[in-house]
C-alpha cells in the first residue's frame, strides 16, 4: 500500500535555500568584516567563488542524499531510510505514534510543500519535505492504520501478521478522524496587546538602556548634582526624547515581529490532543498529546494583572529526543508550552474546564504567617546593601540610589511573598501559588504527577517553628521544583502525610 | 522535624567506611593545602597565611573525622512501605523525603574501591527527572533494599 518511496522533488529547492542561509549565517561576521575593509574587485571574487564552490558542493551533496532518502511502510512500522555514505534505516513504531505534526518555513510555503514530524513516546522521524497531498495520504494512512493496530491489541500478534492488507481498514477515513473543537483563537489586536502586556520588551529595553548607558556615557551624575544651566536641562530633555524614541522603536519593532510569527494563532482540542497552529510567514502546527501534560499554569505579570488579562501554559514531559533546529523542538525540551498567551483572566476558567474536566482547579488559601516576611528577604538585601555600598564608595557616588530602590523593592516582593503563598489541597490534586519578582504564579498538579516531596528545615527555622515544602514533576527531559518556602511546621506536615497517604492513589 | 521518623537506621559498623573516606578526602585537603603554600611563597604573599591554611587542614580534617561520621550516622534513616519509599537526610540542614514506589524507574546499587573494601554500598533511586541516594548502607543490606523495591516497582503497574 504505502510503497518504497522518495521525498517530495521540491525537496531539493528547499534545501538550496537551508544551503545559502547556513553559509550566509556562517560567515555572516566574515562577510561583515571583509565589507568594512574596502575590499577591491579581485578579493570580492575569490570570496564570490568559494561562497560558489561550497554551496555547490552542498548541494551536490543534499542531491546524493535525496535521491538515496527513502520511506515507506512495513507492517507496523514506518520506515526513513538516508544516508550519504552509510546509508541508515531509522524506524518507528505505527501504535506507538503520538502526533504527527507539521511546519512550514517561508519556501515550503511558497513552493506548497511541507515538513512533517511524526512524533513518537521515544524518537521522532522527519520528513522534509512532502508535498501536502503526500503528507494527506501518509498521515491518514498512519491514522487508519494506528487504530486499526491499537483495536487489534498490537502486543498479542507476531510481527509478520501486521502488514497493512491483513488489517482490514475499510476507506472511510471521515469515520476514524476525531472532532476536534476550536478553543480559542487569536486576533490581531490581542497579539498587539500581548506583546505589550507580556513585559518582555519592558525587560529588552532595560537592558538596552544599561548597554547605552555604558556606551554613551549618560551624563546621569549632572542630573544628580542639579546644576542649574541652561545647557544640561537641554541635554537632559535630548536624553529623555532619545529614550522614548527608543522605546517607541523597540516596541514597534517587537510587535511586528510578534504578528509575524503569531498570525492567525488556534488553539484546537480533540478527544487525545491539543494543536496548536501560528505564524504568517513560517507556519508551524504542534501537536500535544493530552496524557503528556503534568502541570497546568497560569501566570500574570503586574500589568496584566492591572488590565484583566493572564497567561496559561502547560507542563509537559518531552516526548521526542529528536534533536532538531526548528523552534518547535526546543519548546518541547524546555517543557512548558504555552496554550493561551493572553486571555481576559474571567475566560480562563471555563476554557480550562473544558479542556481539563478532570482538574479541580481549586483557589489557595495564603499560609505564610508574618515572621517569615525577613526570612524572604534577608539575603537579597544583604548582597544588595553590600554591592550598593561597595559601588557608591568605589565606582559612582550616587549608586546607592540605585541600591536603595532594589531593596525597597525586594521589601515588597517579601511583602507579596508574606501575602500570596499559598496552597490547597484536594484528593487528587494540589494548586500551589507563588509570587516571583515580577509575576504571579498559579500552578495546579495532580497527585499521580508529582515525582517526590520533600521537607526541608535548617536549626534556626526549627526554633521559629518554620520548615520548607518542595516537590517535583518531570518537566521536559528533567524535572521542576516547585517550592512553597518558610511555612509553618505544621503546614508542611499537612502536604507530607497528604501525600503520603496516596502517593500511590 | 517532630513526626515519627522512618524505622531503618545505618549499622554502626559503616562509620569505619565513613571514617576512611575522611582520611581520603583529607587527602585532598592536604594537596590544596600545599598548593596554597607554593603559592603563598612563589607571589611572596604574607607569610603568616601559611599557618593559617595549616591550622584549617588540621581543623576541617578533625571535624571530618571525629564528628561528622558519627552524626551522619545517627541522621540516616529510611523505610519502605507499601506504596512509597521514605528518606530522612541531613545533619545541619535536615530533610524528609516520600518517592512513590510507582514513579520509581530504577534502582542501582553504587559501589567504588574504597566501599567494597569495607563492604558498604550506596542506593540511588531514579524517577523520572529526578535522583534520590540512601547511603552508607551495608552490602547485604543494600541487596535486600534494591530487591524490596524493584519487586514493588514490578507490582505496579504505570506509565509515566
Amino acid at each position: 500500500m504505502f510503497n518504497k518511496q522518495r521525498l517530495h522533488k521540491l525537496t531539493l529547492v528547499t534545501q538550496i535555500y537551508n544551503i545559502l542561509l547556513r553559509i550566509l549565517s556562517g560567515s555572516f561576521f566574515i562577510i561583515i568584516l571583509i565589507f568594512f575593509q574596502d575590499p577591491d574587485l579581485k578579493t570580492m571574487l575569490i570570496f564570490l567563488g568559494i561562497f560558489i564552490a561550497l554551496s555547490s558542493i552542498l548541494f551536490v551533496v543534499e542531491v546524493i542524499k535525496y535521491y538515496r532518502t527513502h520511506y515507506w511502510i512495513e507492517g507496523n512500522r514506518l520506515v526513513l531510510q538516508t544516508g550519504l555514505f552509510v546509508i541508515k534505516e531509522k524506524d518507528i513504531q505505527i501504535s506507538r505514534i503520538q502526533s504527527i505534526d507539521t511546519s512550514e518555513d517561508i519556501v515550503h510555503r511558497l513552493l506548497k510543500v511541507t515538513k512533517v514530524t511524526v512524533n513518537t513516546p521515544g524518537q521522532g522521524l522527519s520528513l522534509d519535505a512532502l508535498s501536502v497531498s503526500q503528507y494527506k495520504a501518509l498521515s491518514d494512512y498512519l491514522n487508519q492504520l494506528k487504530t486499526a493496530l491499537n483495536k487489534k491489541d498490537v502486543d498479542s500478534l507476531p510481527e509478520d501478521e501486521l502488514s497493512a492488507e491483513n488489517t482490514e481498514f475499510t476507506q472511510t477515513s471521515q469515520e476514524n478522524i476525531p472532532e476536534e473543537t476550536g478553543l480559542f483563537q487569536l486576533s490581531i489586536g490581542e497579539i498587539v496587546k500581548m506583546t505589550i502586556l507580556n513585559g518582555a520588551i519592558f525587560r529588552g529595553f532595560f537592558i538596552f538602556l544599561i548597554g547605552f548607558n555604558f556606551i554613551t556615557d549618560l551624563p546621569l551624575d549632572d542630573f544628580f548634582t542639579e546644576v542649574e544651566s541652561v545647557f544640561i536641562s537641554a541635554s537632559i530633555i535630548i536624553l529623555f526624547a532619545s529614550i522614548l524614541v527608543g522605546m517607541i522603536l523597540l516596541y514597534t519593532i517587537g510587535i511586528i515581529a510578534s504578528i509575524i510569527k503569531n498570525y492567525g494563532y488556534k488553539v484546537t482540542l480533540s478527544e487525545e490532543y491539543l494543536n496548536i497552529k501560528k505564524g504568517l510567514l513560517e507556519t508551524q502546527s504542534q501537536t500535544i498529546p493530552l496524557k503528556n501534560i503534568q502541570t497546568i499554569e497560569e501566570k500574570q505579570n503586574w500589568i496584566m494583572d492591572f488590565f484583566g488579562y493572564t497567561t496559561f501554559s502547560l507542563g509537559l514531559t518531552s516526548d521526542s529526543s529528536q534533536k532538531d533546529n526548528d523552534n518547535k523542538t526546543e519548546v518541547k525540551e524546555d517543557g512548558q508550552v504555552i496554550l493561551f498567551p493572553i486571555i481576559k483572566s474571567k475566560q480562563l476558567k471555563p476554557l480550562v474546564k473544558q479542556c481539563f474536566p478532570d482538574y479541580v482547579l481549586a483557589p489557595v488559601e495564603t499560609v505564610v504567617p508574618t515572621r517569615s516576611i525577613r526570612r524572604f528577604i534577608q539575603f537579597p538585601v544583604l548582597f544588595w546593601l553590600i554591592v550598593a555600598t561597595a559601588a557608591s564608595m568605589l565606582l559612582w557616588t550616587y549608586a546607592w540610589i540605585i541600591g536603595l530602590f532594589i531593596i525597597v523593592f525586594y521589601g515588597f516582593f517579601g511583602y507579596r511573598s508574606y501575602k500570596l503563598t499559598g496552597y490547597h489541597l484536594s484528593d487528587s490534586e494540589v494548586s500551589i501559588q507563588t509570587p516571583t519578582l515580577f509575576a504571579l504564579r498559579k500552578t495546579y498538579v495532580p497527585k499521580n504527577r508529582i515525582l517526590n516531596l520533600e521537607v526541608k528545615q535548617n536549626p534556626f527555622l526549627k526554633k521559629a517553628n518554620l520548615a520548607k515544602a518542595s516537590f517535583n514533576t518531570a518537566h521536559g527531559m528533567t524535572s521542576k521544583t516547585f517550592k512553597l518556602r518558610f511555612i509553618e511546621e505544621k503546614d508542611a506536615f499537612i502536604i507530607f502525610e497528604w501525600f503520603k497517604n496516596g502517593g500511590a492513589d | 522535624m517532630e513526626q515519627t521518623p522512618p524505622s531503618k537506621q545505618l549499622d554502626p559498623i559503616v562509620i569505619k567506611y565513613d571514617k576512611a573516606e575522611s582520611l581520603v578526602s583529607s587527602l585532598f585537603s592536604l594537596i590544596i593545602c600545599s598548593i596554597l603554600i607554593v603559592i603563598t611563597l612563589w607571589l611572596n604573599w604574607p607569610t603568616w597565611l601559611i599557618p593559617i591554611y595549616i591550622l584549617l587542614l588540621i581543623l576541617i580534617t578533625c571535624i571530618d573525622y571525629f564528628i561528622l561520621p558519627a552524626l551522619r550516622l545517627r541522621s540516616i534513616r529510611y523505610e519502605v512501605h507499601a506504596s512509597y519509599l521514605e528518606i530522612m537526610k541531613g545533619i545541619f540542614f535536615k530533610n524528609r523525603e516520600i518517592i512513590p514506589i510507582e514513579r520509581i524507574q530504577h534502582v542501582k546499587i553504587a559501589e567504588g574501591p574504597l566501599s567494597r573494601m569495607y563492604d558498604v554500598r550506596d542506593i540511588k533511586v531514579y524517577t523520572a527527572g529526578t535522583s534520590h541516594d540512601i547511603p552508607l548502607l551495608l552490602t547485604e543490606e543494600a541487596i535486600a533494599l534494591h530487591d524490596q523495591i524493584f519487586n514493588q516497582i514490578k507490582e505496579v503497574d504505570s506509565d509515566v
